[in-house]
């Protein structure tokens, strides 16, 4: 069994329960959109009204653009293109300054940018638990060093060097939703220059 | 809490180190009130939660937060592990009711405790604290945080053996919503905040399968104001080190490989909590209090009872624990130590000495 904390993901799915539906991508990520917006779309035109608004927020990355895609979708929603991280966060808070009881966000992109997402809501006043989330493209994680307390954004591997103090650094299991970053530890202190091969583990 | 003074006031020895020259040690009247965690000559994990109702009288047990003579040492390394890292203490902004709740339980309990030490005078909303350990000498307004120097709940624990957390409780859920953590067996404050029960024991092995954190949570969850409960944890630590943070494990983690047969004795050490837990009264939290006591092999093994059933406790434990709590490296060195010290001869039932 894994650690407690290690957050867990699943297919997003819509859900025809909620009064108004936000949703989130960045790179490869817009896939999982654009399944959300077919169930969306299979209710058909009488559910438009009963469905409430649908806002749909997506940053394109290296890994995959799919803008126009969303763009072109039957249901015909305006998505935002965000230009970089910041600007979707921006565009997120204003979205939600909007939002009314039965909300919905559903998030789909790699872990860091998943957690960014997270933590916008929460400061929304939106309960983890409220947000669907789903883990596309890049394993790699956002790893904070427990010493210096730098994160890494995308560390693909078991140990790496950490950018802020230049300690050989292995990476946990164990996350921080709040931080939205997994923990490593110095993986050499009991014996210095001791360091087991680095593998990638998080391709 | 208590009704009167349970303990005579402690005599409380000049500053000592926990790092650097390590000048740390226990008298022999510190040795004789260790908190021994082994009831029996086996161990394994379990909810081992009991009241904190004040007994046994004169035992570390007795006082609701226990001052002994490690306190000016103590709160000197709080002061310095804070200098050098002020995230060490966090409280999440919703938590100020928790904080003055945090700040009375500890003043009245200290000046009922120990009324050589410390008094409170309450003057309807105006308080005043005094410490005369650490000749602090304050009077504020409770519940107007601009009053006092730092926020309540820094302020007090900053006057407090042991390391203190905070936790909100919502649907029920317990979640870390501050602390004030500066001595502690290796977990990061700044990384667990947030986090609800589940998460932040989630490094630890073998207990979620067995039930333990259900069990512990479900109780946690009804506990009470004015019945506060407590448990016993444990490791091994090299040096008397009170600072054994993660953040700062590329620092004392080479500690571990410096066990000899020659300095076992003297190096390594029996880390016991004393862990208390309290349910507040307007904020309905939950204070939980981490109170850390050191005792080196040496000091332990005189103590015949507790140098043979410990000998057999970490003989016995397995290896996933010795190795989550650390020692696994030199438990053969401690056993090659303690071994000597057991005879063989059975040991009498429960942690006191005979």
């Amino acid at each position: 069994m894994g650690i407690k904390s290690k957050p867990e993901y699943r297919e997003l799915e819509f859900d025809g329960n909620a009064t108004r539906h936000v949703l989130l991508a960045a790179g490869p990520g817009g896939d999982a959109l654009l399944r959300v917006l077919d169930q969306a779309a299979r209710l058909g035109r009488d559910a438009d009204a009963a469905r409430g608004p649908l806002d749909v927020l997506y940053l394109p990355s290296a890994e995959a653009d799919l803008s126009m895609r969303l763009r072109s979708h039957a249901l015909g929603v305006d998505a935002v293109v965000a230009p970089d991280r910041r600007g979707l966060e921006s565009a997120l808070r204003r979205v939600l300054t909007k939002a009314v009881m039965g909300t919905r966000l559903y998030v789909a992109g790699n872990e860091a940018f998943v957690w960014a997402c997270v933590n916008v809501a929460r400061e929304a006043g939106i309960d983890d638990d409220e947000v669907q989330r789903e883990r596309c493209g890049s394993l790699a994680r956002p790893v904070q060093c427990v010493h210096c307390k730098t994160t890494d954004p995308a560390v693909t591997t078991n140990i790496y060097v950490c950018p802020g103090c230049g300690l050989h650094v292995f990476v946990r299991d164990h996350f921080s939703r709040r931080l939205g970053v997994y923990q490593s530890v110095c993986v050499d202190a009991e014996a210095p220059g001791e360091v087991p091969a680095i593998e990638e583990v998080y391709p | 809490m208590s009704e009167q003074a349970t303990v005579a006031a402690p005599r409380v020895k000049p500053v000592e180190t926990f790092r650097g020259d390590f000048t740390y040690s226990n008298s022999p009247e510190a040795i004789r009130r260790f908190p021994f965690p082994f009831h029996r000559d086996d161990y394994m994990y379990s909810v081992n939660i009991e009241p904190h109702d004040g007994t046994p009288p004169g035992s570390a047990y007795a006082p609701a937060f226990d001052i002994d003579e490690h306190y000016l040492s103590e709160m000197a390394e709080r002061r310095t592990v804070l200098e050098e890292d002020p995230k060490r203490c966090q409280v999440l902004p919703y938590m100020m009711e928790a904080q003055w709740d945090t700040l009375e339980l500890m003043m009245t309990s200290l000046a009922a405790d120990y009324p050589e030490h410390f008094s409170l005078t309450r003057d309807g909303d105006t308080w005043t604290w005094e410490n005369r350990l650490l000749d602090i000498r304050d009077t504020f307004t409770f519940k107007d945080a601009d009053t006092l120097p730092l926020e309540p709940f820094e302020y007090i624990t900053r006057q407090v053996q042991g390391d203190f957390t905070l936790h909100g409780q919502r649907n029920d859920m317990l979640y870390m919503d501050g602390g004030m953590v500066t001595c502690q067996a290796d977990w990061s404050l700044d990384f667990d905040l947030g986090m609800n029960f589940y998460e932040w024991h989630g490094p630890v092995p073998r207990a979620h399968e067995m039930g333990v954190f259900e069990r512990a949570l479900k109780y946690l969850l009804t506990l009470k104001v004015g019945s506060p409960v407590r448990r016993l944890n444990w490791t091994m630590t090299v040096n008397p080190r009170m600072d054994t943070s993660p953040e700062n494990y590329d620092k004392w983690g080479i500690d571990r490989a410096t066990i000899t047969p020659d300095n076992v004795g003297e190096l390594a050490h029996l880390r016991v909590e004393l862990q208390s837990l309290w349910r507040l009264p307007r904020s309905n939290a939950i204070l939980f209090s981490i109170r850390c006591y050191l005792i080196s092999m040496e000091e332990l093994a005189t103590v015949p009872k507790w140098a043979r059933r410990f000998h057999r406790v970490l003989r016995d434990l397995p290896e996933d624990l010795a190795d989550y709590k650390g020692f696994i490296g030199f438990r053969p060195t401690v056993l090659d130590y303690l071994a000597r010290h057991d005879d063989g001869a059975a040991t009498s039932p429960g942690g006191a000495p005979d």
